[in-house]
């Protein structure tokens, strides 16, 4: 790399600049300025040309055993969810991607893109496609299956005409917007309903390969039935099964029409739309306990144990609770107040030593912490606070109720759940769990008391320090024998708990450099203002610090999503122990043993997608939210 | 409205808020010491009911550990089997961060670059592999190489790269026996060579005309170099006073080992601590300590005393070597030290000066070697020889997968770095009318180092950490190597810690190498 | 009313003469600080501070920069804490007692230098949070009191907006509605208009003037000695962290007693 390739450009300028004067130009300034820039043009288009042609060698191999992913895709999502049960698991897919279409449509995120652009990509993309059908391995009798579809065997002529058609498409969009073909005038939520509608189209019309064994000259498909009969392997080229295609064609529908709806209702009055998107962030909030403990859980329930078990004494401590609220939130109090929270948060300490249920322990801390809270936030919103602790002891009974429950999914292995949806359950979860830690330990490096930061210095570095295995390790080899007798945690709650623990560190590394970006001024106005140290960071604090270190949060989450693949190390059965260590040992009923780069890929595929939206999200939400521009 | 001043009244404890402040302090102080108190019992109680106890004698038992490489593959102790794991660790470490280093910076200016095509290349390269979890490219890296063909009969012989299922073996330059003494030329080369280049700008200063320094001082170490080659059995008189040195210390009493440590690890600390308070003395006394300055500073003297204590303790242990001596710590250290000068003595001994004995390696200071697949052992099973360089597949797989990992990250650091620096310092120096190399290399690349340099330590810490990923695919690292000893004696406890000490030694030691690289680019900044 | 500080007030009843001050009749003494130090590691900022504050009057503390004008007030409502010497304010001695702490910020409002205004709540959000949150007021009665608040610092309809995107000065006077809203006792200023455009300070001392006309008890330090001489009821000069010398706005500018004072005056006017 010589000096002469490098210029200092902006990021919004790397863009391939479209000719404005024609291709020639365009060529000379961005692929031959100099010599050398003309000489490195040459050696990279020499490698991306090999790159591409090993990749489509690789890709279109028929050695390749891509029907290892095909055949396993139900393994490799939930593992070994009853068949007659999948309905849960669609329903909450639909739930999501419903959710997901209101709240896009709500908060009017996604924004306008240029033709220009656009075109280029189309005319981009058609021109890599027919480079395809030059470069790859088609047409050629000793290298595609001979059962395999006419757009493989047939060769390049489908390739090129997709491509012809892609790049007209492009130029077409070009020429027809003319002038404004630099302006943001496509919306970019439409891009992605013509996307959609693509999609659809594929799992309709397109073949993928499946594993087959060839019986009196029909190829047997099913795993039930190929099981125990004896014939050679084949593979054979079949449309995606309906079990999978109308589902996805259901939610696709379903989110375009919610999507379409909430346009039309958002806007209307800003009041309503206030009152919906808050409805929707407590259907997000909701959304994820209920989705995995109730709906694919499937609990069965006993109402009559619950009420009696559970509610009752739920409904004493709801009770007991609400009066010493009010009456701690009472004006008249005062430090009295302070006193009896005091007390109650050494009663709770105190539960540690006395046996009793370790969700009472839970409730008196919570009860503590509220009582603490009240002089803050009582008052006016006394009733608020009121209405969150009854909603608190619910949500905790109803959970302790649920957990209670035995599961009515009944699968090999501790966990309901496998595959990617484990990898997502351990994610989400220990994000949600590590927030709150992440910015306790965040607010206590940052405090003035010296005990505190010591502590909360001392937890954050140490853990930082070691890697995340090494904590998993930690998990899976010595907490069961440091916990008292009688509390058993499984194996996947011991992942959640070493990813939480870890990822809280990070978290408040990253929360303490937005809460180190406040000015003092902030804090002294505040004081002056009368508002007590809780009140100074629920309402001043804290929310100026999450804002300015979103892009960096969401690195963390995205962080946190890659290092779930850390818990095939410790065997639980996540996504890509699946696709690594249970698909390439698969004998019965199609041997699938040794496919284990497709099915690697695959998974890198997957998590790509994942991570690569989560980014993008944040640099939208950057732009939105205009950090650094205050 | 009266004024009541309640002049001398007594602030109740529980509204005086000092006494609320330092009480909660205290309070969840306990709280958190209770909660480990607690747990530490319960182990220890759940530990006594199934009758293992937490202790160090497995550090010097024999283990019965095979590691699949490393510098010893059956240690005779724990302890041994930790330091092949240990050693292991920083190989890729160290190699995965030199090697991440420049592929990072030469990827982050190719992101910069204006050539599109090149340009578009780091951006399928930093996109793809920072957006794929790093277990996920370590196993597609061992898979691949898995996947290469067997080694056959037919392949033996010698080769310049050859690539198997058993891994990667191809020529390398490895140091032979005049290697030491030849280095002292080159060393020797490269302090006058800067002496040289001094002179030579000098004189360009005084003159103006061009003093060509670089050229001068390379001229100087290639002189230095090739003398060398031929002349270094002149430093053949070292041989004896390092024998003499290596009988000395043998003969030296086993105690003088921990004492000498503990001094020497109270004196580092202290010292550290001193330079420490130094660095942070404004000319209106102490600077802000923050809390990691205390942090630290307690954690150095903390840990020096421990050391300290340690060596005491530890020098005690007795271990069996492998030739069935029992031999305290404190004796095979003092051992180890004698063998080292004797070693020294062997490499500055002349006697295989320019000849080449059958078998073994050439006389000179350097060697190069092919590599060589052999038949070996009565199966006479095809298997890379000792000549060449050898990456095993899990080698191949954790450090592949780390550095490019890394270089990814340090690509978008590098550019971030670049586009940081202010566009009027590119517009400044074209103005005096430097040219485009000369204002990277002298206006640009400095000042982006300097931004550069924090987030490019934390890149090192996170390779450093990610190397334990290796136990996903058997590289005997010191968290597989721990993992095994843990499931052959069951002491978890006790080897968590050593992780822990480890890794965060490390840590440590990567993060004052880049504070002290920081300090001197801030103060070549003033 | 009788109280062992009442004999401290006797230095202030010359300060009636004063211009627009003989409109007000001071009330009982409201802040009284006696011998008030404060260190900062090595450095004395207050060296034993003493003086009284009525009900209704208007103070305004100058000083050269450095001199502990700023520290002073800012130990008033307890922003730093003093060492040694005693602060009472609305008859609450301000001590570790974190009950009369709150109590006395809550009512004493402190305007500042930059303003200091949330920057990710409205203008509204801004005035209500603290009644609503501190002085657990309604959220109804609260945006009523801060529209009116806003029509008296003559900003109504900058409510809904946020504060990068007003003016320094409209931002000033959002500070004020924002203090003022609390129902405060005393009003402290701390350089209100120093990090202002000149063309914008004049909307802020209009407003201060309304208020110390309404009658409320003000200290204000600031630069702005036009605003002494036609506001203040009285004015003191702080040097050194002590009271050089205080009186009367007409006494201080034509017959300053002391040679610092004069030095600072002749360079300053």
């Amino acid at each position: 790399m010589t000096d002469e390739g490098v210029v200092l450009v902006d990021d919004q300028e790397l863009a391939p600049e479209p000719p404005p004067k024609g291709p020639r130009i365009w060529l000379r300034d961005n692929l031959f300025s100099t010599p050398a820039s003309g000489v490195m043009t040459v050696i990279s288009i020499v490698i991306v040309l090999f790159a591409y042609r090993g990749l489509l060698n690789f890709v279109f191999d028929p050695l390749r055993r891509w029907d290892a992913v095909t055949f396993n895709m139900k393994l490799l999502m939930v593992q070994a969810y009853p068949g007659d049960e999948m309905w849960r698991v669609w329903l909450s897919v639909g739930i999501v991607f419903g959710l997901l279409a209101a709240s896009l449509a709500m908060w009017r995120l996604g924004g306008m893109a240029e033709p220009r652009r656009i075109g280029a990509v189309l005319m981009g993309v058609g021109g890599a496609v027919i480079l395809g059908g030059l470069l790859g391995p088609f047409n050629s009798t000793d290298v595609v299956p001979p059962n395999a579809p006419a757009w493989i065997s047939e060769g390049r002529i489908w390739w090129f005409i997709v491509g012809a058609v892609l790049m007209v498409i492009g130029y077409a969009l070009r020429a027809a917007t003319g002038e404004r073909a630099k302006e943001s005038i496509i919306p970019i939520m439409g891009l992605v309903g013509v996307l959609i509608v693509l999609g659809l189209a594929v799992i309709w019309v397109v073949d993928v390969p499946v594993p087959a064994k060839i019986v009196d000259g029909q190829a047997i498909t099913d795993g039930a039935e190929a099981a125990g009969v004896r014939a050679p392997q084949v593979k054979v080229f079949r449309p995606v099964a309906e079990s999978t295609t109308i589902p996805w064609t259901l939610i696709a529908v379903v989110s375009v029409i919610v999507y379409v709806f909430f346009r039309l209702v958002g806007g209307a009055s800003s009041a309503a739309d206030a009152a919906i998107k808050r409805t929707l962030t407590v259907l997000w909030v909701l959304a994820f306990p209920v989705l995995v403990l109730i709906l694919l859980r499937k609990p069965e329930w006993d109402w009559a144990e619950g009420a009696t078990v559970h509610g009752l004494g739920f409904l004493v401590m709801g009770a007991i609770g609400s009066l010493l609220l009010w009456w701690m939130a009472r004006p008249g109090t005062g430090e009295v107040g302070r006193v009896v929270a005091g007390f109650l948060l050494l009663l709770a300490f105190a539960s540690l030593f006395i046996p009793m249920p370790f969700v009472w322990r839970f409730m008196l801390l919570a009860l503590a912490l509220f009582a603490l809270a009240a002089p803050s936030f009582g008052g006016d919103g006394s009733r608020g606070l009121i209405v969150a602790w009854l909603i608190t002891v619910f949500l905790v009974a109803f959970f302790v109720f649920t957990m209670d429950t035995d599961s009515g999914i009944d699968v090999p292995g501790s966990f309901f759940l496998g595959g990617l949806s484990l990898t997502i359950v351990l994610a989400f979860t220990s994000i949600v769990l590590s927030f709150p830690l992440g910015v306790i330990l965040a607010l206590g490096r940052t405090s003035t008391m010296p005990i505190f930061r010591l502590l909360c210095t001392a937890y954050i570095e140490l853990v930082r320090g070691v890697p995340l295995i090494t904590w998993l390790l930690v998990a899976f080899l010595m907490l069961p024998v440091a916990l008292p007798e009688g509390i058993e945690i499984g194996g996947v709650l011991r992942a959640i708990g070493a990813m939480t623990f870890f990822s809280a560190a990070y978290l408040a590394e990253n929360v303490r450099g937005g809460l180190q970006s406040i000015p003092a001024g902030q804090k002294e106005a505040s004081r002056a203002l009368g508002m007590s140290t809780i009140q100074m960071i629920v309402f001043i604090t804290l929310p100026q610090a999450l804002r300015a270190v979103i892009p960096a949060l969401v690195g963390q989450v995205i962080a946190l999503f890659k290092d779930t693949s850390l818990v095939t190390i410790v065997g639980l059965f996540d996504f890509l122990h699946i696709a690594r260590q249970i698909i390439p040992a698969q004998s019965q009923p199609f041997s699938f043993l040794g496919s284990i780069k497709e099915t690697l890929i695959f998974a890198a595929v997957v998590y790509w997608l994942f991570t690569f939206t989560f980014s993008r999200i944040s640099l939208r939400l950057e732009k939105r939210l205009g950090v650094g521009e205050r | 409205m009266t004024v009541e001043v309640r002049q001398h009244q007594r602030t109740p404890l529980w509204r005086n808020a000092a006494v609320l402040k330092w009480g909660a302090q205290i309070l969840v102080l306990i709280a958190v010491i209770v909660v480990f108190v607690t747990l530490a019992q319960t182990a220890s109680s759940n530990f006594t009911a199934s009758n293992v106890s937490f202790g160090w004698d497995w550090l010097s038992d024999p283990t019965g550990v095979q590691i699949r490489e490393g510098i010893d593959t059956s240690p005779d102790s724990g302890v041994r089997a930790l330091t092949v794991g240990m050693m292991n660790t920083l190989r890729v470490a160290i190699s995965g961060i030199i090697v991440a280093t420049i592929l990072g910076t030469i990827i982050g200016i190719a992101r910069l670059s204006s050539n599109w095509i090149v340009n578009r290349i780091a951006v399928v390269y930093i996109e793809t592999i920072r957006n794929i979890p790093l277990l996920v490219q370590i196993f597609f890296w061992s898979a691949l190489a898995i996947g290469l063909p067997e080694l056959t009969a037919d392949d033996v012989g010698e080769y310049w790269f050859k690539a198997s299922n058993k891994g990667f073996a191809f020529a390398w330059i490895f140091p032979d026996g005049g290697f030491w003494p030849w280095l002292i030329f080159v060393v020797v080369g490269i302090a006058v060579g800067r002496w040289v280049s001094k002179r030579r700008m000098r004189y360009q200063e005084e003159t103006g005309n061009p003093g060509h320094g670089g050229r001068y001082a390379f001229a100087v170490v290639v002189l230095f170099a090739v003398v060398g080659w031929f002349a270094w059995p002149i430093f053949g008189w070292l041989e004896p006073v390092f024998d003499w040195v290596s009988d000395l210390i043998r003969d030296l009493p086993a105690v003088i080992v921990p004492i000498v440590v503990a001094i020497a690890a109270i004196a580092g600390a202290a010292l550290w601590i001193r330079n420490f308070f130094e660095s942070r003395r404004t000319p209106a006394g102490f600077g802000k300590m923050t809390d990691d300055d205390w942090f630290r500073v307690i954690f150095v003297g903390f840990s020096g005393i421990v050391v300290a204590l340690l060596a005491f303790v530890v020098s005690g242990f007795e271990i069996r070597t492998i030739s069935g001596e029992q031999l305290t710590v404190a004796e095979l250290i003092l051992d180890g030290i004698a063998n080292f000068f004797g070693w020294l003595a062997g490499s500055f001994s002349t006697e295989n000066y320019n000849t080449v004995v059958e078998g073994q390696r050439s006389g000179g200071p350097l060697v190069f070697e092919k590599a060589a697949v052999i038949l070996r052992g009565t199966a006479e099973i095809p298997q890379y020889g000792e000549t060449g360089m050898v990456l095993t597949v899990p080698f191949f797989a954790i450090w592949t997968g780390v550095t490019l990992y890394t270089a990814a990250f340090i690509a978008e650091i590098v550019r971030g770095g670049i586009l940081a620096v202010p566009k009027g310092q590119t517009e400044a120096a074209q103005a005096v009318g430097l040219k485009r190399s000369q204002y990277l290399r002298q206006i640009i690349l400095p000042q982006a180092f300097r931004i550069i340099l924090p987030p490019l330590g934390n890149q090192y810490l996170n390779l450093f950490k990610n190397t334990s990923l290796g136990l996903a695919v058997a590289y005997a690292d010191i968290v597989a190597v721990g993992t095994t000893i843990i499931n052959q004696t069951g002491q978890s406890l006790p080897v968590v810690s050593v992780w822990m000490a480890f890794f965060l030694t490390g840590s440590l030691i990567i993060s004052a190498i880049v504070n002290y690289f920081n300090r001197r680019m801030q103060l070549v900044e003033r | 009313m009788d109280n062992e500080f009442s004999d401290q007030s006797a230095p202030d009843t010359d300060a009636a003469a004063g211009g627009q001050a003989a409109s007000r009749t001071l009330g009982d003494p409201i802040v009284v600080t006696e011998d008030v130090k404060k260190w900062f590691g090595d450095f004395q900022a207050l060296k034993g501070v003493t003086a009284t504050v009525r009900e209704r009057e208007v103070v305004v503390v100058i000083g050269p920069s450095g001199s502990g004008k700023s520290t002073y007030i800012r130990c008033i409502n307890r922003l730093e804490a003093h060492q040694e010497g005693t602060i009472i304010v609305d008859g609450i001695e301000l001590t570790n007692d974190i009950k009369n702490i709150e109590k006395i910020r809550s009512e004493v409002g402190m305007v500042f230098q930059q303003f200091n205004l949330f920057p990710h709540l409205t203008v509204m959000d801004n005035i209500t949070l603290a009644p609503q949150w501190v002085r657990k007021q309604p959220k109804d009665e609260a945006e009523n009191y801060a529209m009116e608040l806003l029509e008296r610092v003559g900003i109504p309809e900058q409510a809904d907006k946020y504060p990068g995107q007003l003016s320094g000065g409209q931002q000033q006077r959002v500070a004020i509605a924002r203090s003022l809203a609390m129902k405060p006792k005393i009003m402290l200023f701390d350089e209100p208009t120093s990090a202002l455009d000149p063309e914008m300070i004049k909307e802020v001392l209009d407003v201060m003037k309304e208020l110390a006309l309404g009658g409320m008890t003000m200290m204000v330090v600031t630069h702005e000695m036009g605003f002494a001489r036609e506001v203040a009821d009285r004015v003191m000069f702080f040097d050194y962290g002590t009271i050089v010398e205080e009186g009367t706005p007409e006494h201080f500018f034509t017959n300053p007693q002391h040679d610092r004072t004069k030095l600072f005056l002749s360079q300053i006017l």
